[in-house]
Parts: C-alpha cells; sequence; structure tokens
C-alpha cells in the first residue's frame, strides 16, 4: 500500500471527516429498529453497521499515514487565504457553480428555452468565447434544439 | 442446426423497411448513449412507448437496436468529454478520455466500435446458442452470491481507478455504498437517514449521481481551468489496425465471455462487466502500468466487456424471464406487451423466436459498428469547440437528462450536490468510477446480505459455503490484499511445493535448461517487477 499520497493535510482532513461520519453512522446503525427475534441480524442497521465499521478502518488508515507525515500541520495564514480567494480558479469556480444554482433555481419558473438561452449566453460572455451577436444565436438556438428535440420530439417533459 | 436457424432469420429480416428501422433505432440509441444522463433505460421506455401500437416484430427490432446502440453510445461522450454518458462506460472514461488527450481520438473511437461490435458477436453466441445452459447458471446466484459479487465489484474498481493508493478507491467505494443506504429499505421498508425529507425516501438517483460526480465535476473542472487552452491535433485512423485487433485477441474473447457471465446474473448488469474485464486485461498485460494513461488493451477489454453484456442479460430475459440488467427488464416488459412471453416455456411454444430474437441483436450490432464508424469524424469536431461555448450546452443537456428519469427537480439538486462533493474529491485523489459503482450496487449488497442472513437465520457462515461464494470471497481478498508483502509471502511460501513440482516436471521433459534458474518467472516477481517499475515512473 502506498505510504506516502503526497497530500498529507488533504489527507488528514478527509480522514477526521471519514473517522466522525463513520461513528456517527454506527452509532445511528446500532440504534435504528429492530424486527423479529433475529435483532441486528435481520435490522436495517446491518449493512450501514458493517460499512461503516469498513469505513472507520480505511479512515483510521488515512490518518495514521498522513498523522507520520505531519499532515496536521496547516500551515494556514491570512496571506494565503486571501491569495488563494483572489486566484482566478477561485472566481470563476464561484462565477459557475453560482450560474448552475441560478438556473437550477429558475427552472421551472422562467420557460425552460428562456433560462437556458439566458444561461448559456452568460458563460459564453463571462469567458469571452464569440462575439456578442454569435453568442446570442448560440444560446437561443441550442436552448430551442434541445426543447424542440426532447419536449416535442420525445415527449420529455421538462422543468 | 442453431447456426442455420440463426441465419434464416438473419436473411428474413433483411427487407428495407427492417433495415431502416434497425439503423434508425441505433442511431437513436447512440444519440441516447451519449448524452449524458439519458441511459439505455430510458431510450428503451421511451420507444417502448412510441412503438407500442406497431407490429410487435418491428416493435421488438426497434428496442433491441437502442439497448445496443445506446451501451455502445455511452463511450463517444467518455472517450470525447471524459463524461460516460451511461454508467456502462464509465470504465471506457479510464483509457478513453487520455488517449483522446494525447490526440488518439479517432483511434479510440475506432477502437471502441469493434471492440463493443466484438463483445456483441460474443454475447450473441451466448444468446444463440446457450441460452438453456446460461439460464441454470444463473439460477445458481442467489443471496450469498451475489451480495459477494457486488462486494467484488466494488473492491476491484477501487483496486482499478486508485492504483497508485488503493485506499482512496476503497474509501470512494464504501462511502458510494454508505451514501446508497439513504432511503426507504426494501425488506422492511424503514426509512434510513431521510431525516423526514420526504424526497430522500427513494434515495439517491444513479443517473443524478452519475452526472453529477462525472458531468458537474468536468464542468467545473475545465470552466475554472485557468491554463490556456490546447486543441490537441487529432491523429490516427478511424478504422483500427487489423494487427490491433488480432494482437488483442485474447483480451477481446477473456472480455467477452467475462462480460457474457456478469451480464447472465440477474441485477448485475452492465456496470460491473466492463471493470471485471478491465481489471482481467490489467493483470494479465505486459504493460500494466499504460492502464488509466491511454492503454489500448484498456479500451478494448471496458468497450468489450460492457456490450458482452448486452447479450448476456438478454439471455436470462429469453431463458427465465428474469432480466440481467435494468435496461433488459424494461424490454422484458415490453415483450410482455407485444404478448410474447418469455420463459423457460418459450423454447416448447415458440421455438423459433430464440433464432429470431437473435437475429434482430445481430442485425443491430452491425447496425452499430457500420453507424459508429460513420460518426467518428463529425464526432471529432466536437474536441474543437471552445470548453466555454460546449461546456453550458452540456450542462444544459445534463439538467435536462437528470430531470427526464422521473420528471423530480430535486434530482437536478441532487446532481449539483453530488457534483460539488465530487470536485474535492477529484482534486484530492479519489476517483469516481468507485463512488458511483458503490451508489448502484449498494442496494444489492444491502438487500443480499440481510435476505441472507433472514434465510440462514442469522448465521453468518452460510455466506461462506457455496463453491461460487467461496471463490468470490478469495477473490476479493487477493483483490484487496494481494500486493500487501504479508499476503505475498504468505502465497509464495503456499506455492513453492507447486513451483519445485513445476520445475521438476520441467526438468523430466528436457524443457529447461541445465544450468538451473531457467523457470519462467514467477507472476509474484513479475508483479514486483512492474510495482517497480510503476513508481519509478511516477516519481519521473
Amino acid at each position: 500500500m502506498n505510504e506516502n499520497s503526497g497530500m498529507p493535510r488533504g489527507d488528514f482532513v478527509v480522514s477526521v471527516i471519514l473517522v466522525v461520519f463513520s461513528v456517527w453512522v454506527i452509532h445511528m446503525s446500532l440504534t435504528m429498529r429492530r424486527f423479529g427475534e433475529l435483532g441486528l441480524a435481520a435490522s436495517p442497521g446491518l449493512s450501514p453497521l458493517v460499512f461503516a465499521a469498513l469505513l472507520l478502518i480505511c479512515g483510521l488508515i488515512l490518518l495514521r499515514r498522513s498523522l507520520a507525515q505531519r499532515g496536521y500541520r496547516m500551515g494556514l495564514s491570512s496571506r494565503k487565504s486571501a491569495a488563494f480567494l483572489r486566484a482566478m480558479e477561485t472566481r470563476h469556480f464561484v462565477v459557475v457553480l453560482a450560474s448552475i444554482v441560478i438556473y437550477y433555481l429558475f427552472l421551472g419558473v422562467v420557460h425552460f428555452v428562456i433560462i437556458s438561452a439566458v444561461y448559456v449566453f452568460f458563460i459564453i460572455w463571462y469567458f469571452k468565447g464569440v462575439a456578442w451577436w454569435k453568442n446570442l444565436l448560440i444560446s437561443v438556438l441550442s436552448g430551442t434544439i434541445i426543447w424542440f428535440s426532447f419536449d416535442q420530439v420525445f415527449l420529455i417533459p421538462l422543468p | 442446426m442453431g447456426f442455420v436457424y440463426l441465419m434464416r432469420e438473419t436473411v428474413a429480416l433483411l427487407t428495407p423497411m427492417d433495415l431502416f428501422y434497425c439503423f434508425v433505432a441505433v442511431q437513436l440509441g447512440i444519440v441516447f448513449g451519449m448524452l449524458p444522463g439519458l441511459t439505455a433505460t430510458v431510450g428503451i421506455a421511451i420507444l417502448t412507448a412510441l412503438t407500442f401500437q406497431w407490429d410487435p416484430g418491428n416493435a421488438i427490432l426497434v428496442l433491441i437496436g437502442v439497448y445496443v446502440g445506446a451501451i455502445y453510445g455511452g463511450s463517444r461522450s467518455a472517450i470525447l468529454l471524459n463524461i460516460p454518458g451511461t454508467p456502462a462506460s464509465a470504465a471506457t472514461c479510464l483509457d478513453g478520455y487520455p488517449l483522446s488527450r494525447s490526440g488518439h481520438a479517432a483511434e479510440a473511437l475506432g477502437l471502441a466500435t469493434t471492440a463493443s461490435f466484438l463483445g456483441s458477436m460474443a454475447g450473441l453466441v451466448a444468446l444463440s446458442f446457450l441460452t438453456p445452459v446460461l439460464g441454470g447458471f444463473a439460477l445458481e446466484f442467489k443471496s450469498y452470491e451475489v451480495f459477494w459479487l457486488a462486494v467484488f465489484g466494488v473492491a476491484i474498481c477501487g483496486n482499478l481507478t486508485a492504483a497508485g493508493d488503493p485506499v482512496k478507491g476503497w474509501v470512494a467505494g464504501l462511502l458510494g455504498i454508505m451514501l446508497s443506504f439513504v432511503g426507504m429499505e426494501t425488506i422492511q421498508g424503514f426509512r434510513r437517514f431521510t431525516f423526514g425529507v420526504s424526497e430522500l425516501m427513494a434515495g439517491f438517483g444513479i443517473i443524478p449521481v452519475l452526472v453529477g460526480t462525472y458531468g458537474i465535476v468536468e464542468i467545473l473542472s475545465s470552466l475554472s481551468d485557468t491554463s490556456p487552452e490546447q486543441r490537441v491535433p487529432q491523429i490516427g485512423r478511424t478504422l483500427p489496425q487489423l494487427r490491433d485487433v488480432a494482437a488483442n485477441w485474447v483480451n477481446i474473447v477473456r472480455s467477452g465471455v467475462i462480460g457474457v457471465f456478469t451480464g447472465v446474473i440477474p441485477g448485475v448488469g452492465e456496470n460491473i462487466g466492463s471493470f471485471v474485464a478491465y481489471d482481467f486485461a490489467k493483470r494479465a498485460s505486459k504493460h500494466p502500468e499504460k492502464f488509466g494513461k491511454g492503454s489500448i488493451e484498456g479500451l478494448i477489454a471496458s468497450e468489450t466487456g460492457n456490450n458482452a453484456v448486452v447479450g448476456g442479460a438478454l439471455v436470462p430475459v429469453l431463458a427465465l424471464a428474469i432480466p440481467g440488467s435494468p435496461p433488459a427488464a424494461v424490454l422484458l416488459a415490453a415483450l410482455f406487451l407485444h404478448n410474447i412471453r418469455p420463459g423457460p416455456m418459450l423454447v416448447i411454444e415458440n421455438p423459433m423466436y430464440m433464432y429470431r430474437f437473435s437475429a434482430m441483436f445481430l442485425l443491430a450490432s452491425f447496425a452499430m459498428f457500420i453507424l459508429g464508424i460513420l460518426i467518428v469524424k463529425p464526432l471529432l469536431k466536437l474536441l474543437m469547440i471552445r470548453k466555454s461555448i460546449m461546456m453550458p450546452i452540456i450542462l444544459v443537456l445534463c439538467m435536462v437528462g437528470t430531470y427526464a428519469i422521473a420528471g423530480r427537480p430535486f434530482d437536478i439538486l441532487v446532481m449539483i450536490v453530488f457534483g460539488l462533493l465530487g470536485y474535492p474529491m477529484r482534486k484530492l485523489g479519489y476517483p469516481e468510477a468507485p463512488f458511483v459503482l458503490g451508489i448502484i450496487l449498494g442496494p444489492m449488497v444491502d438487500e443480499n446480505l440481510r435476505r441472507g442472513m433472514l434465510l440462514s437465520y442469522g448465521n453468518p457462515a452460510a455466506f461462506f459455503v457455496s463453491p461460487i461464494s467461496i471463490a468470490l470471497v478469495i477473490m476479493t481478498f487477493f483483490t484487496l490484499f494481494g500486493r500487501t508483502r504479508a499476503v505475498r509471502s504468505v502465497f509464495s511460501i503456499a506455492m513453492r511445493p507447486l513451483r519445485s513440482t513445476m520445475r521438476s516436471v520441467g526438468r523430466t521433459f528436457g524443457l529447461l535448461r541445465r544450468n538451473g534458474n531457467s523457470m519462467p518467472p514467477s507472476t509474484d516477481d513479475e508483479d514486483d517487477r512492474r510495482e517497480r517499475r510503476t513508481r519509478e515512473e511516477s516519481r519521473r
């Protein structure tokens, strides 16, 4: 087994989450209702218990490994955090994610073609994909074609 | 005699109208398979409704065409975009996408098409000639065996996709299994981990999870990536070279057989088939270090495996009226709707139907091959589109595909949440494939574990009794711990008498040179060398 994953800090954080999560699942599984005389053997908590125990073992292996590599030294500083938040990659990530969430929230409220065209237009505009009129054409056409193919041809209801 | 019947039925299907229906259906299936979220199951379900009033012969031909096309079509988006169109194509991403990134997309698409066709041929052999025998084999799998098979699938997948650090693969697989327990369980109807949220009672759907962990993660990764976009010039031919295929004939036959057997087992389906075939190909390969980095062997194994499953999954449909996979279940329902009664009595009541059905499958496989090769060049243009234009359109398709499965807006939310979960997982080196496979196989693991315990009155020893269970336990054990030093040394000690016997047999027959130490290297030694080589390469 690999003793050097190269991400000791990440492994440390993940292993702590895994250990806490699996202990919580084990607790929940043991307190689940039991049916009949077989007790835990037929309880709905049996499978979560077994697999949470296996996950706990994996979490402990990861924890041991990350501790050996001093993964607990987070090395966080306000300067690093600020640089991370200012990074172009972080900004792009937040914008894309926010646009997906907004698109989801408006699905079903605004007509599918309109909201889809607006979403596609915004993303292409934000990443400076093409000229605005080409962008408009791509957005409207893609939304309309998808709506027509699914809603009208395949009769699949759209949000 | 069976071959003659098959050919006779095939010739009978060679009418312009049947060919037209078949090609249109396969093309539709390919489109369904390519679109993230829309699966073979959805395609067959939609076409079942649209062809309900048709003549049964044409309707079933169309449905088989959609099934074959959709399972194959999933490989297109897996190779070009790293988003598997269907869960069956998850293993294709492992080598297909790296091949595409290195400028060999045409070659990868051509090879995937050929491998899919050959896999379908393996399925055809099983479907036409081995249906009664394999139907009996399927019945040997009871709760205990199915439980171990599902565990074996997740273990293999974890090992394969995180070869450098298997613990991360297992964590991903176990996390997937754990998340599959959310919702109302099937034996006692108890609500687990729902916290009073009514939408969670149905659990997390496979499609929202698949689209989230692959599609949304890919969209987030590629759009937030600030490095300049590079267009890789595509080289290589579409039609694969005969020597590439011929060099892989053992791999193809092995993957085909694995696919057929996995497909035959009810409920297991094409999702495991491709991973098991991939794992066996990697173990047998002379270049296992290339797997996951654009290995032709890996691509061929996964594509042959998942298409062989289609034929395999149709065997219990015909022989026992039990579906081998979710799309086969919809196809079975369609057969009943058209007054065709599959099952043990089919051979007596309608002996020729098995061959007619196989002939339809054969025709659909040829249509898939022809269409697959023809659409490679147009598909390559996808790689020329800027990601800032392509990704938002793919997101709209992901939303539609996810919503179309059950018509629940909640599924879209699940897709986004799993995308958010999958993004850090990918960054931290936790593979997506075992996670998704865990969610797919989790309910099977849970149901069969508890049913087995109920059947054995709470005695877990029942899980270790049947020969199939024992074989699967041993395979799982070696998959998980086979590479650890302790197991290898124990195995090496246990194998010593056998090795010395082999050596003396070799000497007796004069196969070895007299100066000794000329025995072919043991697999352990080879494994050691391979591991060392891989480690050195990754260090470099």
